[in-house]
């Protein structure tokens, strides 16, 4: 019996030497992530209604990295009637957001509002929170990473609830590979606290040494629609500046 | 003037690569008195980039099957940019966009409208001759520019819809000075976030007025536009605060040397408020209210559609419906509250095909008796059509 207690003992010393918690674990994976610099990449959305038509987006994306937020520049380029249309966003930790979008037909940038988060992102189901940076420090977490089994394969379970009392989420539930760090697929919930969206972070490439999505998709598990994000060109520390990113590159 | 426009045609021809999008739109109006008519319009944008500058030609086209005098095809834009750190200079025929509110924007006083294409769209404007330098302190801005140019002005005929003249309409410009006497502007726009997020601009004016009046010419036979000039001063602003954006615009214009035309004040304030993820659509709110002001009341009045827009509010909405065809529904009205005018306006727009954007008008005007309003003698007009994009 005391043989048993000991052995007993020694398993849960060792668990919790192994143990890490949610923000930990959440910090780990973000860093793989950063460390980018900046980024320009050309982007491919797919919208799927709920019946199974589809249309297409795309994008050139410019990012810079920001200790309190990034920054990111997106030029509209398809559909042909969009074009050249260009939304500025400035995150920034713990306060809203900025964005500016620059219509090219009317030759106007209008500011619009920065509690745009639960919002759909160009008709897809990204809303604009899904699309920021992700930072780490947007969420608060509760205990430790549960170690979890899917489809044979071992991960990490992160429960993590956004800070903003405007997101559109109560909380996500992200599986993170033990091994990479890297997310590999997840859960968000709506404010009813019912499941609204499964993502998929279905390819990762490594560019320069660092960990690049490739390939998201977003389904709606409410309405039926789904949304494939796909980088097909992709840079790291590409040299844009905080210039690159002020209002005059909107005109 | 053609010289310059070729000079910056072979200039554009000279960029390396040049990228070219055109659009075509094939669209059916109805009017309550006038016949149906069809209207083919569009345009065929070219720019171009290289080390040096960047340039751009926008030729647009209108041909009406009913209507003679509603065909054109010129070049509405062209210009070359050129970015250097924190400094920008453009020069050439452009359009600019001064404004804040979404109903009607009083300080877009830069390009004549296009009123051959529609009278009620804001974004029909006609580019300018002008240069402009622009130098950036952060998210501040200066800029001084210089229109050197003007041009006349075509209106439709008697026998189109909204026809606002009692006789016939000479488009041959009558001017205070030359044609190219210059028009000098310098504006400063300031961005804060002391206690609220904001941004303001003052823009200082001397040229001509966008406002013109209408003279007598051929013996009365027919009305032609006079070109005065004036003083101006600008302001445009809009403040964030929570999830509204607050806004504003104002001009006082003096009016130099001309004795039939009155000086002015103009203003506007709005606000506007989005909501997110309704059923998975967003809906935006406006409401706005213009005012207009005559420092004496006795001089002439009612020559520019800018004023109807006094005592007027302005409520719209706009449903964006989030879904595969990025469909979108805008409804507005303004009301007059000195006569009791009223204009709806209803569109709605929807994607097919990726290239093909599906749209629909309605406009209903409810004017009172011998307002400008009232010079408009069709009340309502449908429209609906189809735009191509590639």
């Amino acid at each position: 019996m005391r043989v048993k207690k000991i052995i007993a003992g020694s398993m849960f010393v060792v668990v919790m030497l192994h143990a890490q918690s949610a923000k930990e674990i959440a910090k780990k994976s973000f860093e793989k992530m950063s460390g980018y610099q900046s980024s320009i990449s050309e982007t491919k959305m797919v919208l799927r209604n709920a019946q199974g038509a589809t249309n297409t987006r795309k994008m050139l994306i410019k990012k810079l990295e920001g200790s309190n937020g990034d920054k990111s520049l997106i030029v509209f380029l398809y559909p042909m009637d969009i074009k050249d249309t260009k939304l500025l966003s400035y995150e920034q930790i713990g306060k809203d957001d900025k964005q500016w979008l620059y219509l090219p037909a009317l030759k106007r940038v209008k500011r619009i509002s920065s509690r745009n988060k639960s919002g759909s992102f160009m008709a897809s189901e990204f809303s604009y929170e899904d699309i920021a940076s992700q930072n780490y420090k947007n969420y608060s977490y509760k205990g430790e990473a549960e170690k979890v089994t899917r489809n044979g394969k071992a991960y990490l379970r992160v429960e993590r609830i956004p800070k903003d009392k405007h997101s559109g989420y109560s909380r996500q539930v992200v599986y993170i590979d033990p091994k990479t760090y890297l997310a590999k697929f997840g859960e968000y919930y709506d404010r009813n606290g019912r499941l609204l969206k499964k993502v998929s972070f279905l390819k990762y490439r490594k560019i320069n040494g660092i960990d690049r999505i490739a390939k998201i998709e977003m389904k709606n598990v409410q309405n039926g629609k789904s949304t494939l994000l796909v980088w097909e060109h992709d840079s790291v520390k590409a040299r844009l500046y905080e210039a690159d990113f002020s209002k005059r590159v909107l005109k | 003037m053609k010289k310059a426009a070729l000079l910056m045609l072979l200039t554009l021809v000279g960029l390396g690569a040049v990228e070219v999008k055109s659009t075509v739109d094939i669209t059916y109006e109805g009017y309550s008195n006038s016949g149906v008519q069809t209207d083919v319009n569009g345009d065929v944008e070219l720019s171009g980039k290289n080390t040096l500058f960047a340039s751009k030609m926008k030729l647009i086209y209108l041909y009406s099957d009913r209507y003679e005098e509603r065909r054109y095809i010129y070049i509405n834009e062209l210009f070359a940019a050129r970015s250097m750190r924190d400094y920008r200079f453009e020069i050439g025929k452009r359009v600019v966009y001064w404004g804040e509110l979404e109903g009607y924007n009083i300080t877009d006083v830069f390009n004549q409208k296009n009123y051959l294409l529609d009278p009620f769209d804001k974004s029909a404007k006609l580019g300018s001759w002008s240069g402009t330098v622009s130098r950036y302190f952060g998210d501040d801005l200066f800029e001084a520019g210089v229109k050197f140019y003007e041009e006349d002005l075509d209106l439709s005929n008697s026998h189109t819809p909204y026809y606002p003249l009692p006789i016939s309409y000479s488009s041959h410009l009558n001017l205070q000075e030359e044609r190219y006497t210059p028009t000098l502007y310098m504006s400063y726009t300031l961005t804060s976030e002391k206690i609220v997020e904001s941004e303001s601009r003052v823009i200082l004016w001397h040229g001509y007025d966008n406002k013109r009046n209408f003279i007598p010419i051929e013996y009365g036979q027919r009305l032609a536009q006079y070109v005065y000039r004036v003083n101006k001063a600008l302001f445009l602003s809009h403040i964030v605060y929570e999830d509204m954006i607050f806004k504003a615009e104002g001009s006082y214009t003096q009016v130099i040397n001309y004795g039939p035309m009155s000086d002015y004040w103009q203003f506007g304030v709005g606000a506007e408020k989005s909501l997110y993820d309704i059923g998975g659509a967003d809906v935006t709110f406006y409401t706005e209210y213009y005012r207009y002001m005559y420092k004496d009341d006795t001089k002439v009045k009612n020559v520019d559609i800018s004023e109807i827009y006094n005592d007027d509010l302005f409520l719209a909405a706009k449903l964006n419906f989030n879904d595969i065809r990025s469909s979108e529904l805008r409804a507005g009205m303004l009301y007059d509250f000195d006569n009791s005018e009223k204009v709806f306006k209803v569109e709605a727009k929807m994607r097919l095909l990726d290239r093909f954007v599906l749209h629909a008008q309605w406009l209903r005007i409810m004017p009172d008796d011998n307002t400008l309003l009232s010079a408009f003698e069709d009340h309502t007009r449908m429209k609906f059509g189809m735009r191509y994009t590639f």
